[in-house]
């Protein structure tokens, strides 16, 4: 019948809704990063450039080296850190920013969020700035006699971990400032009732909801910071390499693109395997509670 | 040939059947409702005549035109829809004339049927503002202009009237009858509220699980229900479990009814059903039984009487005549005339 | 709720200190009048600001930026919408997969991202064109753009287009006239984002850029990696206002509030 017929037109309809976008997807993201993964296996020379081979090469290299494993370490230390730092700053903002009056509330969250939509390298070059040695933290800190003389920061791992959670803490307190949007408040009124004062409030009654929000900014927190480029390349430079800027040295400069793919692909994996780790943990742990 | 047809009008939702074989007619200016509790089918019913659900079955037709299978935007119908369905982005004029848009009515007349049509809805003034500036009660007004200034064959009313309060529905009540009447345009109006429905209609359907229970004008269905669920939805109604007894009628536990040509062909077993409104209190041992008060409610104009008797609960309405009332705890008499006793089938499920 | 104490307040106000510093401190050494870097400034003066104009190469990538976002977004734009509308309107198979590989870009990291797509236009010798840059940025700022019109998308009253659809209108005219205005507000914000987000991408570009076609923000990180002078600062707050403007401009026609789930 004309109905069926029309029915059916109907019914593929969103399928070609849908294939402008998923053929971009699939040429411009699944195949480039399936080459990737295969190029990882490849060995390169410098005089004869790709070799297409396939060997495990590159892997064993890259596991047995002390050299790859400190980087590995260092980007690994950086992001918990990180993770950590924006965790102990993030959730108190997010918290007091929710308690604010609206008027405030909406000013706070654009200048908290804005940053997020400035250019890392501007935000990074405020940091080149604070962190150098003749720069305001070391003039401050100098000044009220906290430190005897300037202190490197700049080109160090810490002026990485400060740097890197102003990148970061935007995300953790979107994260969880949208977990404490969906708390009943009146679960808080019924604490005060009860005698319970701010602290304990927040500690017994806000804070187990707010789990889940906690959880998903550190898995974006940490994933981004393991393969953040930009900010570690301007404040760690040469001496403190992390994943990937060794992947950039790979690419663009060695020019070894397999060995660079190879350290892609492990970073991907180590984040993946971390973040899923932490993830059955966490939900195992509120799983009861978050239902 | 009646100006719309349906016959046989059927719609499946895999293995629920909300819509099953409908028939019904409805003359040319004729406002029918399609009345009942929700998930009966009439707003599917409703929904396949504008042609926004297919029919798995069956046909509609108009004016002797066969819209079963047309698209909806050719049907030459008008829908207010229960949300209103304004278009946010345009104004209260822009709304009205986009159906004469569509049928490409050039400026000048458009502008002059916008501004009639909003005189019909007495908002006149309101031709340059948008939805979101105007009440709910405007809003709906506005939605009712946009479907009549099309000059539509038929009017579908998707139970426009249930988000405003009180007041302002009866209002609006009145309004859509007046406009129906002056302007002479067929209309099926989709509502559960029964009383809506009596007010409004000239005749009222009541569906129940995808079929009409009955059709007829609001008293007849009222007092001739045709099945005990229509009987208990269209008003109130006392439903007593009666039994043959020979050529006599037994009801409850045995009181005995004098024989009604009413109750001949419903079988063995079948219900009668006494209106509250029909039953008068007397002295107790004046009437046909004798009841105790269990509870009374005062409604202004009338009273409510919940009373225990041999035949089960019942309810009586009384009219505020001014006259003392029987309390409660106080034992009363029972009485009616046979002519308002309503015989209906058994059913298998006593709702 | 309850009371903000001063404890708190002070802590709030540490951190927004901790946020704003580093873009307050590029904003000031911009209005130097020293020749070099140091803080604090002493004076101001807009010199370079008007250094910007003796390095031409900035001015070429700025406007190189400009249409790189421009394009980028309006292909993105237009591919992802009847995307959204079907993911938004109709159940089939396989839609919550098409939904995560859709936005999908976001969960990879730039910096594979980027390797990924500097191996494959290698091997069409586009790496560094204009059309290699365009083609991974569309990539980029596609879920940016998914993501405002699928909440447009969602938040819109079908039964409105059933109202046009009985008074007469064609399923084109219905969505040209009714459902197109609706979504304008999902429609402008996911551009709006889509550009800034484009605008600022640096990791994936520094991968896909050539000397030929340098971006500003791999322009402004190349100086940066090899010189330290104010020049930086100032380019950074022409970048910085920029930024703003479109945050104003997105915040007039879509909210930020509602774009970052806030409440009025």
């Amino acid at each position: 019948m004309a109905d069926t017929a029309s029915h059916r037109m109907r019914a593929a309809t969103p399928y070609w809704l849908c294939t402008p976008g998923l053929i971009l997807l699939a040429v411009l993201l699944a195949v480039p990063m399936l080459m990737t993964f295969l190029l990882s296996f490849n060995a390169y020379s410098d005089t004869a450039g790709i070799i297409h081979s396939w060997s495990l090469a590159n892997y064993a290299e890259i596991l047995t080296d002390p050299y790859f494993a400190s980087i590995f370490l260092r980007t690994l230390r950086v992001a918990l850190v990180t993770t950590l730092a924006c965790t102990l700053i993030g959730v108190p903002e997010a918290y007091i920013i929710s308690r604010l009056k609206p008027r405030w509330r909406s000013l706070c969250l654009v200048v908290v969020l804005g940053p997020l939509l400035v250019s890392v390298v501007v935000r990074t070059l405020g940091w080149q700035i604070l962190l150098a040695r003749t720069g305001l933290i070391n003039q401050v800190l100098v000044g009220i006699g906290a430190l005897p003389h300037p202190v490197d920061l700049l080109f160090t791992e810490t002026g990485m971990d400060i740097a890197m959670t102003h990148v970061m803490v935007p995300y953790m307190v979107l994260a969880v400032w949208t977990s404490i949007r969906q708390i009943d408040p009146r679960t808080e009124q019924a604490a005060h009732s009860l005698g319970a004062n701010g602290f304990t409030t927040f500690r017994r009654v806000v804070l187990p909801q707010i789990v889940p929000g906690i959880l998903s900014g550190s898995i974006i927190v940490f994933s981004l910071t393991a393969s953040s480029f930009a900010t570690p390349e301007l404040i760690g430079g040469r001496r403190e390499k992390v994943a990937a800027t060794t992947i950039y040295d790979q690419f663009l400069t060695t020019l070894n693109w397999p060995e660079g793919a190879a350290i892609a692909c492990l970073l991907i994996a180590s984040i993946m395997i971390i973040v899923f780790a932490w993830n059955r943990l966490l939900e195992r742990r509120y799983a009861a509670a978050a239902a | 040939m009646s100006f719309l047809e349906i016959r046989g009008l059927t719609r499946r939702y895999g293995a629920v059947t909300a819509v099953d074989g409908v028939d019904f007619d409805v003359r040319e200016g004729e406002f029918v409702s399609l009345l009942g509790p929700s998930g009966c089918g009439k707003t599917t019913t409703l929904q396949m005549i504008a042609g926004f659900a297919p029919p798995d079955a069956g046909s509609i037709r108009l004016d002797g035109q066969d819209l079963t299978r047309m698209a909806p935007n050719r049907r030459q119908i008008g829908v207010v829809f229960q949300s209103y369905a304004l278009f946010p982005h345009m104004t209260v004029g822009q709304n009205i004339a986009f159906g004469l848009e569509m049928r490409r009515v050039p400026k000048p007349e458009r502008e002059a049927r916008v501004r009639r049509a909003l005189e019909q809805v007495h908002l006149a003034n309101f031709i340059d503002r948008y939805p979101r500036q105007m009440s709910g009660g405007q809003q709906q007004r506005v939605a009712l202009a946009r479907a009549l200034v099309i000059a539509p064959r038929l009017l579908l009313l998707d139970e426009p009237m249930s988000n405003l309060d009180a007041k302002l529905k009866e209002d609006m009540q009145l309004e859509i009858r007046r406009l129906q009447r002056d302007l002479g345009i067929t209309t099926i109006l989709v509502t559960h509220d029964q009383n809506e429905a009596m007010a409004l209609s000239d005749r009222v359907a009541v569906m129940r699980a995808g079929q009409i229970m009955r059709i007829d004008t609001p008293q007849s269905a009222y007092e001739q229900p045709g099945s005990h669920f229509t009987s208990i939805f269209l008003g109130k109604s006392n439903s007593v479990a009666a039994r043959r007894n020979g050529a006599g009628i037994i009801l409850g536990d045995g009181l005995v009814l004098e024989a009604s040509p009413a109750a001949e062909g419903l079988g063995e077993n079948f219900i009668c059903s006494l209106r509250p409104e029909k039953l008068n209190l007397c002295p107790a041992g004046a009437g046909r039984l004798d009841a105790t008060v269990k509870s009374r409610i005062f409604l202004g104009n009338h009273w409510l009487f919940q009373l225990e008797s041999r035949l089960g609960e019942l309810l009586v309405f009384q009219q505020n005549v001014g006259a003392a009332v029987p309390a409660e705890g106080g034992l009363v008499g029972l009485d009616w005339s046979a002519e308002n006793v309503v015989f209906l089938p058994g059913e298998a499920e006593r709702g | 709720m309850s009371r903000v104490s001063v404890f708190e307040r002070l802590f709030h106000a540490a951190f927004l200190v901790f946020i704003l510093a580093p873009l307050v401190v590029v904003a000031l050494v911009a209005f130097t009048p020293a020749g070099y870097i140091s803080f604090p400034v002493h004076g101001a003066s807009l010199r370079w600001f008007y250094a910007i104009l003796n390095h031409p190469d900035f001015i070429s990538s700025f406007e190189l930026s400009i249409e790189l976002a421009l394009l980028s977004s309006v292909l993105a734009t237009l591919i992802m919408l009847p995307l959204a509308l079907a993911i938004g309107r109709y159940w089939f198979a396989g839609r919550d997969a098409i939904l995560s590989f859709a936005m999908s870009p976001l969960t990879i990291p730039p910096i594979v991202l980027g390797v990924a797509l500097l191996r494959f236009f290698a091997l069409f010798q586009i790496q560094g064109t204009f059309i290699g840059l365009v083609l991974a940025h569309m990539v980029v700022v596609m879920p940016y753009v998914l993501r405002m019109l699928l909440a447009g998308v969602a938040g819109l009253d079908r039964t409105v287009e059933r109202a046009a659809i009985s008074l007469g209108a064609s399923t084109f005219t219905t969505f040209r006239r009714i459902t197109l205005p609706m979504l304008l507000a999902g429609l402008a914000g996911g551009f709006i984002l889509a550009f800034t987000a484009s605008f600022d991408e640096l990791t994936v570009t520094i991968f896909v850029s050539s000397p030929q076609n340098t971006p500003l923000s791999v322009a402004l990180f190349n100086y940066i990696s090899q010189t330290v002078d104010p020049l930086v600062a100032s380019v950074s707050v022409i970048i910085m206002a920029i930024t703003t403007a479109l945050l104003i401009l997105l915040d007039r026609l879509y909210g930020v509030d509602r774009l970052f789930g806030g409440s009025k």
